[in-house]
């Protein structure tokens, strides 16, 4: 094994990835490392990088030990450390994570209006108002960035866990699923004081409104 | 630069016939060279509200199946030496003509004149697709009331996918006292639905009844609160930037007081 390669650096576009070998011991390893960043001082003098480990699993303590030897012998200033499997770069692990499939989603500009129908397999977002008459069907999750007013109905092909969004939610008939709700007949229990976004979902067998806060989005 | 104008609405009884008169005689009071088009065959009505019910001899109908010229069809207004009327047949239905039949037409009239205005019949069907076929630019009017701005939604949905793009909105018929109370709709939600520019907003005046039944254009009528809301879209519609009219006829002496002060409001 060539001692040169058992601890490498590399800079990537996130920062600084310190590659650990994962087959030598844990003390021959700092020892290396100790070696590798004395030689390389002048190179990190100064530097302000965020950090992350690849290569070996490494535990709390294990990560502290590498970290001290590395403040000790450099003068490199460590602004962050990052986990590879967190970086925010990396919509693949967003996907993978999230609850809700995340699928194509086609996107319209303009203003849905009576007698207009939007039909779609997928997920759409709506730049515009959906006016009274007018129609969104959707087999994903419907988002308007304006009010809704007509129809529209999310989870088309059975998905139940579909949701509508809408800046001004004002259906005239709201569907998720198998499920229909409509506006209440009452016209004056609608408030229209204040419009807050609000997110519509399905939830044993109901729909619930709800506005779009940090209490209902982690609800979901 | 000539051009073709379409007024419509989808719904009936909201006062396209009248816009139309109004819009056309004020263009042609401002010396400019206006056909008035009524594609509303069978129930032809812009004749009557123009005061040129009796002189009509051959009709659109008979131009587009060829039974006379152009210029024979047209009935010169003798009040308004610039404007013209090609009344609608009332014999027929909206069938006896074709989109096609329209353009052409509309193409043949864009040559003689600074403006053509066509009265679009109420609906979506036969007669609307004609009269909007050889337009370059539609006026969509509407009431304040949810069934009139149901439809205009509907009908600028349909120009829109005819390639008719950016249609103007004439709110017509609106009680600025109604709207105090709450009981009827704001011009601001009218716009706020539609979502397209407002050329302007015609009070509902008696006025308009009275002129409509003489055959005379309100926008004759200096005096007409209505007539100056035609005036004014009349320069916008040349490209003349004027405000919105003020509509609060009904403020009592103190306002005006008031406002004669620059104070209150």
């Amino acid at each position: 094994m060539n001692d040169e390669n058992c601890v490498m650096f590399k800079g990537t576009k996130n920062g600084l990835v310190v590659l650990l070998n994962s087959e030598i011991d844990f003390d021959t390893l700092k020892k290396y490392l100790k070696k590798k960043t004395k030689d390389a001082k002048a190179f990190f003098k100064g530097a302000k990088v965020s950090l992350t480990f690849k290569g070996r699993t490494l535990n709390e303590e294990e990560q502290y030990e590498l970290l001290k030897i590395i403040s000790e012998q450099t003068e490199l200033n460590i602004s962050y450390i990052y986990d590879e499997e967190d970086s925010i770069n990396d919509t693949e692990n967003i996907s993978v994570n999230s609850k809700f499939r995340v699928d194509k989603t086609k996107y319209y500009k303009g203003t849905i209006r009576s007698g207009q129908c939007i039909k779609t397999e997928e997920s759409i977002v709506i730049i515009g108002d959906v006016n009274p008459g007018g129609e969104i069907i959707a087999g994903g999750n419907i988002i308007i960035l304006g009010a809704l007013k007509g129809i529209v109905h999310a989870g088309s092909i059975g998905d139940e866990k579909a949701f509508v969004a809408a800046l001004n939610m004002k259906p005239m008939q709201l569907r998720i699923g198998s499920i229909i709700a409509r506006a209440p007949d009452n016209k004056d229990i609608i408030d229209n004081s204040k419009a807050v976004p609000q997110i519509a979902y399905l939830h044993n067998g109901n729909i619930y409104i709800e506005p779009i806060d940090y209490k209902t989005l982690g609800n979901l | 630069m000539s051009e073709v104008i379409v007024v419509t609405s989808g719904k009936g009884g909201v006062g396209k016939t009248t816009t139309t008169a109004n819009i056309g005689t004020g263009l042609a009071l401002i010396g400019k060279k206006v056909a008035l088009v009524d594609a509303d065959i069978g129930l032809r009505n812009l004749d009557v509200v123009m005061g040129l019910e009796n002189r009509i001899v051959y009709d659109l109908v008979d131009v587009v199946e060829g039974h006379c010229r152009i210029k024979q069809a047209l009935i010169k207004d003798k009040r308004y030496p610039n404007l013209c009327l090609l009344p609608a047949a009332q014999t027929r239905d909206k069938n006896a003509v074709s989109p096609e039949q329209m353009q052409k037409l509309c193409d043949q009239l864009r040559e003689e004149f600074d403006y053509v205005i066509i009265d679009c019949p109420a609906g979506i069907e036969q007669g609307f697709k004609n009269a909007i076929a050889g337009a370059d630019k539609a006026i969509v009017v509407t009431t304040p009331e949810v069934s009139a701005v149901r439809d205009a939604d509907r009908i600028i949905g349909l120009l829109e996918a005819s390639e008719l793009r950016n249609p103007n909105l004439i709110l017509n018929r609106i009680r600025m006292n109604m709207v105090k109370r709450g009981d009827m709709m704001a011009m601001e939600d009218v716009v706020d639905i539609l979502a397209i520019d407002l050329l302007g907003v015609v009070p509902d005046d008696e006025n308009i009844v009275i002129s409509t039944n003489k055959g005379e254009p309100a926008v004759v009528d200096a005096s007409s609160l209505a007539g100056q809301a035609f005036r004014n879209i009349v320069d916008r519609i040349t490209g003349k930037e004027v405000p919105l009219l003020n509509l609060d006829t009904n403020d009592g002496f103190m306002a005006k007081i008031k406002k004669l002060f620059g104070i209150g409001n």
